[in-house]
């Protein structure tokens, strides 16, 4: 470009005036500078013109590009600058306030109040096809509704076009669909005319077609300008048209391809990077010839052979046969090709997390070069999360522009979480989130607010508590160790849960009550919960949301209390936080659609797969692809074409490192498209490799994280002072300490416990439980009354004791038979049982002392029964849910029986006194096989079982009294505990996969 | 005829589209060679890309395929002439001698030459996928003819359990007022599952081959022997045995003497090998029964007793039913 051309204003061109800035150039820079040199010598300044870009984003961004441009010191004044709005579909067109275009026309209805309205049709037409509506369900789809209904006007599509959708090509669902849409399209528009009110993009084409009537009508006498937009809806391609045709006006469109040759002009096709401007070029009848060079631009040769590059690595699919001329042309110049590539990397890494770590690992290095700017872009809003969290380790905070969710920020978390507790007041897993949630105050100072909810959290472990908010205050209110500490959450928990229930059903009353009951929960007494809620970015984004759906929600629907927490997420599953102000100054992380316009001098584009970039279009749930495609809605291929422009715009910066995962989600990905084509058409020139930097890159990125050393640790051998070792034992514990002495170290003498789950179903333990009481009761009884009432009696019990344990009414007839069975058994038993004696300990608890070789010991027992025997002698019983050890297991491992009996004949149980055991029995209460319900020894065999229990114990003991003993972790791999609770603690797992035992 | 000449002719007699074909070949033996190919030639043969469709069973062997095919492709947009040809040759099967009777004209090549770039661009992408995903993808297009809501989603495991969860407890109200159904659960319980009669229900969705053994163990106890056949009853006693608790006995088994290991450690370990329903059947019969068919009368030793107490008790009472079920076969 000669600086006599450059000289040359953009207005001193002919109309219509289309202009060009290139990829590579910095869009709004070179614009701006353009407008300095064209305005400078003009009757016009730069103040009188109108500048219409495409969005908001870019609009402040030019304010900067003009400061940044200005050729004097001398402060000038701004142009006016205005959003079309046409990129970004959220984005309102904006114009010059109360113009009279503006005021003529009816104001936009709101998002959220269009659709709540839609969700009501939608859930109408869910309980006429399904007999049922689900809300959250139907706000989801009012969503997708709602979007539809904007692409048909946008694209101008008239929907009675619907009905002409030939009926015998769908099937049976989209012919509902089509039915549906067809009510929707009536009822629709009539309802907005009723209330006065516009569809969002009705008004925008409605608006932009009343701008252009105007500017033909009168052409404006200032400078006007379109810059940026690709023209990609009717209505903005019709302005363009206008513009370019004033005497003042220009259009400036972002890349067009001016070096294609005409043949493969003319088979570009929908996927390719220049068809939107192909088709804009169509539409206002203007030939890609007489669209000009923007006159401003710097000359950037490297970036031109960059281009040249992509150009044919992205030439349309019919012109495709040709690139081994491009290749043998390519290898004949190889220094060229180098140029071309230089500053362009790709980095291909195993997977999402290594791909953010080296796209984090590239921004801080390019950091370094001052005054560098440097953006991640990427469609992906996980992977711009990883990178940013990944930039952390150097201190540097990087937003993601493109926003993060809602649902997923703190206040947007914590209101769910409240939701979700509200909803389920007796689900103690969302109690305890909630309260563990950092926003959580209760009006109570930090010191018993940790206490309570420490408190509540330990009470709420085990069985899940029985329904309703009672269920849960009883469940904590009934723990000993904890139910007073929890008490003052409790009393949070319960002024919450009194200001949700008994509203009314709507939504409205519905989300009053959450939001007052979640500021209660928010309350600390050195701030409201209201100002802790509702600040932040976070808390303005949900204040925002939520304040919209309150005033929109005037005409809707009640809401069953217990759907209200998925309806919540549903209204602000799409709600996005930005946030401001904390950016470093020269990072950025954007969406492709923030990335349009704007520049970097070092972009990462990130996630370059298949699926993700291009991004794999959402299917529409009203509509399928044949019927948009026949109904003239953007295709998917279009959309990929729109793509495909941010992509080689993007991969013209004048650095560029491109990156993708070769798995995602621990599955196999596909690369993009475009990289499959770059990628195979640099191999067919033997230049891949000056792109291909993943080894280099991925093994920094590993480096940064790799451990210094591997350390094997030796199983632990605790051998604590004998002062620390325990000495008194219940005879339970015996057998953990042959099992596995490990378990006791940690437990006895580090007093480690394992904590329950939250909500658990009952499980064997609590069965056992239950029966333990309910034989503890009638062991009590008389026993008088025949067999039947008998089994009444128990089941009665049974039915008393049983929702305690976990066993509500959904699972008694799954129990009536087998406690048949078991009460029959039971009866026969404590018949026979009580023909020789009678219950002299019942859940009692005995115990021992003793000395071996001077030390003091004592053992204890809590025996499920001990009966007196007719003949004086004692009788020792235990009830078993689970199977009853064998009696091999007896003699060797289970000595539980004959150490209680040890106790017995020491004295150890008060209300037996000292007695002779004359045997003892397993009970095995729910045994499927009557012939071994019972596992039990008598006279001799007990007596030699006792005495040999009392032996083994004493060299236990001994073995345990030198100091030098460890407490191995099941150091005997025949008796292994399939579930030891202290295998983790002992790294049990570590060694088995190292093999070999330690 | 050379086999590795026997075997490229075999392979690209696989790959002809115009038949069908079966092929059953070691791993590592070239058949994603033989169905890439396969599509080559569909496409060559101008099949618009979009409607062929490959199913595979894993994930990783349809990035593996559309891997192959694009490389396969892409290698021909750069080729030249005579390279691009002799490929081609190689791929319809024809004689690479020279002289071919039909020369390829310029038009074919550059037609092949651009099936890359046509390929990538198939809208919503070339179809290779796995079953699972394309059978979703055919309920989501006729969801109310497959009696599914349109825009299903896939059920998580949780919502799975609360499910059945509430399904069970339903059932279970309606078991309190409706005598019938009450006896019914009532006799069911005296069946034994792995577990009691509701962990047994509520495991059953987890798969069809857990619901099809729950069914036949249902028709055992109903007593509804006239419906079922021998397989029926085979598999509600295979439905019996725990496979964690079988294989550990199995190998305390091992540790034996010679004759546990020889009359119990083999035919266990034969019954966690077999494959179908008689080979399992052949093996518990080797184990329960002696030569002569009479029952053993003891199972393991003293050493299997000690690696696993119980085991010996267990197996008797495992023999015991499967005598039963002997007798009911019979």
């Amino acid at each position: 470009m000669s600086a006599a051309q450059r000289s040359r204003g953009a207005f001193s061109y002919a109309s219509p005036r289309f202009f060009s800035i290139d990829p590579g150039q910095n869009f709004l820079h070179a614009f701006a500078r353009g407008l300095h040199d064209a305005l400078s010598d003009g009757p016009f300044d730069l103040v009188d013109a109108k500048i219409y870009l495409p969005t908001r984003r870019a609009a402040r961004a030019l304010t900067e590009a003009f400061f940044e441009t200005a050729p004097s010191q001398a402060a000038s004044l701004l142009p006016s600058v205005y959003t079309l709005g046409d990129i970004d579909e959220d984005e309102p067109a904006a114009f010059a306030a109360r113009t009279a275009a503006e005021t003529q026309l009816a104001p936009a209805i709101s998002h959220v109040e269009r659709r709540l309205i839609l969700a009501k049709l939608i859930a109408a037409r869910d309980r006429a096809y399904q007999g049922q509506a689900r809300w959250a369900a139907a706000l989801s789809a009012a969503q997708e509704l709602a979007k539809l209904i904007d692409e048909l006007h946008t694209d101008e599509i008239d929907p009675a076009m619907l009905v002409a959708l030939p009926p015998e090509n769908l099937a049976a669902h989209w012919r509902q669909s089509v039915d549906f849409l067809s009510i929707v399209m009536e009822a629709w528009p009539a309802h907005l005319a009723a209330i006065g009110r516009l569809d969002p993009a009705a008004r925008r084409v409605a608006l932009i077609d009343r701008l252009a009537a105007q500017w033909r009508a009168e052409p404006p006498a200032h400078p006007v300008i379109l810059a940026g937009s690709t023209g990609s809806t009717p209505a903005v391609a019709r302005l363009m048209k206008t513009a370019a045709a004033m005497p003042l006006g220009c259009v400036v469109l972002p890349g067009l391809d001016q070096s294609l040759p005409q043949e493969m002009w003319s088979r570009v096709d929908e996927p390719h990077p220049q068809s939107g401007l192909k088709a804009l070029l169509e539409d206002v009848d203007v030939q890609r010839a007489q669209v000009h060079p923007w006159p401003a631009q710097q000359p950037l040769q490297k970036i031109q052979q960059r281009v040249a590059v992509t150009t044919a690595a992205l030439r349309p699919a019919g012109a495709s046969h040709s690139w081994r001329d491009w290749a043998a042309a390519a290898k004949a110049a190889p220094d060229a090709l180098k140029a071309a590539l230089d500053g362009v990397s790709l980095v291909e890494a195993a997977d999402e997390e290594e791909e953010a770590a080296v796209i984090a690992l590239a921004m801080r290095g390019a950091l370094e070069a001052p005054s560098r700017t440097i953006a991640l872009v990427t469609p992906d809003r996980n992977l711009a999360r990883r990178a940013a969290l990944k930039l952390r380790r150097w201190g540097l905070e990087v937003d993601d522009s493109a926003g993060a969710p809602l649902s997923g920020a703190a206040r947007g978390g914590f209101l769910r979480l409240a939701a979700a507790w509200l909803t389920k007041p007796n689900d103690a897993a969302s109690a305890i989130s909630l309260m563990r949630h950092p926003l959580f105050g209760g009006g109570l100072d930090e010191k018993t607010r940790r206490q309570s909810v420490d408190a509540i959290d330990l009470a709420l472990r085990g069985l899940a508590p029985k329904s309703g908010f009672e269920g849960l205050r009883a469940r904590v209110s009934a723990s000993a160790h904890h139910g007073a500490r929890a008490e003052p959450g409790l009393i949070a928990l319960q002024n919450a849960h009194d200001i949700w229930s008994g509203k009314d059903a709507t939504l409205r009353a519905r989300i009053s009550a959450h939001i007052a009951a979640s500021e209660a929960l928010a309350d600390t007494p050195e701030r409201s919960g209201r100002a802790r809620l509702w600040a932040g970015d976070d808390g303005e984004a949900a204040a925002l949301a939520i304040e919209a759906v309150i005033d929109a929600s005037a005409q809707f629907d009640d809401i069953p209390a217990g759907d209200y927490a998925s309806v919540f997420d549903a209204l602000i599953a799409d709600v996005v936080v930005r946030t401001r102000g904390r950016a470093h100054p020269r990072l950025s992380i954007w969406g492709p659609l923030e990335a349009r316009l704007q520049h970097a001098d070092f972009m990462v584009l990130g996630g370059l797969n298949e699926g993700v970039w291009p991004r794999e279009a959402d299917a529409d749930p009203f509509l399928s692809r044949a019927m948009r495609d026949q109904l003239g809605l953007p295709s998917g291929q279009r959309r990929i074409g729109l793509s495909a422009h941010d992509f080689s715009m993007l991969a013209a910066s004048s650095s560029v490192m491109m990156t993708r995962a070769c798995r995602a989600g621990g599955r196999p990905t596909t690369p993009s498209r475009w990289l499959v084509r770059l990628k195979n058409m640099l191999s067919g020139a033997d230049a891949l490799d000056q792109l291909n930097e993943t080894g280099q890159w991925c093994a920094w990125a590993r480096a940064l994280d790799a451990p210094e050393m591997r350390v094997e640790i030796p199983a632990p051998r605790p051998a604590p002072p004998l002062d620390a070792r325990p000495t008194a034992f219940y005879v339970t514990r015996i057998e953990k300490l042959l099992r596995d002495p490990y378990a006791v170290y940690a437990r006895d003498i580090l007093k480690l416990r394992k904590l329950d789950g939250v909500n658990l179903e009952a499980e064997p333990r609590h069965i056992g439980e239950l029966f333990h009481a309910i034989f503890y009761e009638f062991a009590q009884s008389k026993m008088s009354g025949d067999d039947a009432s008998l089994i009444e009696s128990l089941e009665a019990l049974f039915d008393k004791y049983a929702p305690d344990y976990g066993l509500d009414e959904s699972k008694r007839p799954f129990w009536r038979a087998r406690n048949t069975r078991t009460f029959e058994r039971l009866i026969d038993w404590e018949r026979a049982r009580r023909a020789l004696g009678a219950p002299s300990v019942l859940e009692g608890e005995g115990r021992w002392d003793f000395t071996i070789d001077g030390a003091q010991y004592a053992l204890s027992a809590r025996a499920d029964r001990i009966d007196r025997l007719t003949s004086g002698g004692a009788f020792v019983v235990d009830y078993k849910t689970g199977g009853p050890p064998t009696q091999k297991q007896v003699e060797t491992f289970s000595p539980q029986l004959p150490l209680t009996a040890l106790i017995a004949e020491a004295g150890g149980f008060e209300a037996l006194g000292r007695a002779p055991v004359e045997g003892f029995e397993y009970f095995h209460v729910l045994s499927p096989d009557e012939r071994r319900a019972q596992i039990g020894f008598a006279e001799d065999k007990a007596a030699a079982l006792i005495a040999n229990a009392k032996d083994a114990l004493t060299e236990l003991l001994r073995v345990f009294a030198d100091p030098k003993t460890p407490y191995l972790s099941q150091p005997r791999p025949q008796f292994v505990d399939q579930y030891g609770e202290y295998d983790h603690l002992a790294r049990r797992r570590e060694r088995q996969a190292y093999g070999g035992e330690a | 005829m050379s086999a590795l000449v026997q075997t490229i002719k075999r392979q690209q007699a696989a790959a002809d589209p115009l038949q069908s074909a079966f092929v059953s070949a070691n791993a590592g033996a070239g058949k994603t060679r033989v169905l890439t190919n396969r599509v080559a030639r569909l496409l060559l043969a101008d099949a618009p890309p979009d409607r062929i469709l490959c199913i595979t069973f894993t994930k990783a062997a349809a990035a593996e395929m559309a891997s192959r095919l694009f490389e396969m492709l892409g290698a021909w947009s750069l080729a030249d002439d005579d390279d691009l040809n002799e490929a081609l040759d190689a791929l319809e099967g024809r004689a690479a001698n020279g002289s071919r009777e039909t020369a390829r004209d310029g038009d074919a090549l550059i037609k092949a030459r651009r099936l890359f770039a046509r390929a990538l661009e198939t809208p919503g992408g070339l179809k290779i996928q796995t079953i699972h995903s394309f059978c979703e993808s055919v309920l989501r297009r006729f969801p109310l003819e497959a009696g599914l809501p349109p825009g299903f989603r896939v059920m998580e495991e949780a919502d799975a359990f609360s499910l059945k969860e509430a399904a069970l407890g339903q059932l279970a109200q309606r078991a309190l007022n409706d005598d019938a159904l009450g006896a019914m659960i009532d006799r069911l319980s005296a069946v034994r599952f792995k577990g009691d009669l509701r962990s047994a229900l509520m495991s059953s969705a987890r798969g069809m081959s857990d619901t099809q053994e729950i069914a036949a163990v249902i028709r055992n106890a109903l007593q509804l022997d006239e419906d079922i056949d021998a397989d029926d009853l085979r598999d509600g006693f295979f439905a019996q045995i725990d496979a964690d608790q079988w294989a550990g006995i199995s190998a305390a088994m091992a540790q034996g003497g010679a004759n546990a290991k020889k009359h119990n450690a083999l035919p266990m370990e034969a019954y966690g090998r077999a494959r179908d329903r008689a080979e399992k059947w052949r093996a518990l019969e080797t184990l329960f029964l002696t030569a002569a068919g009479d029952p053993r009368k003891k199972f393991g030793d003293k050493k299997t007793e000690a690696a696993a107490p119980g085991a010996g008790d267990y197996l008797l009472s495992l023999q015991e039913q499967f005598i039963t079920y002997q007798d009911k076969l019979a």
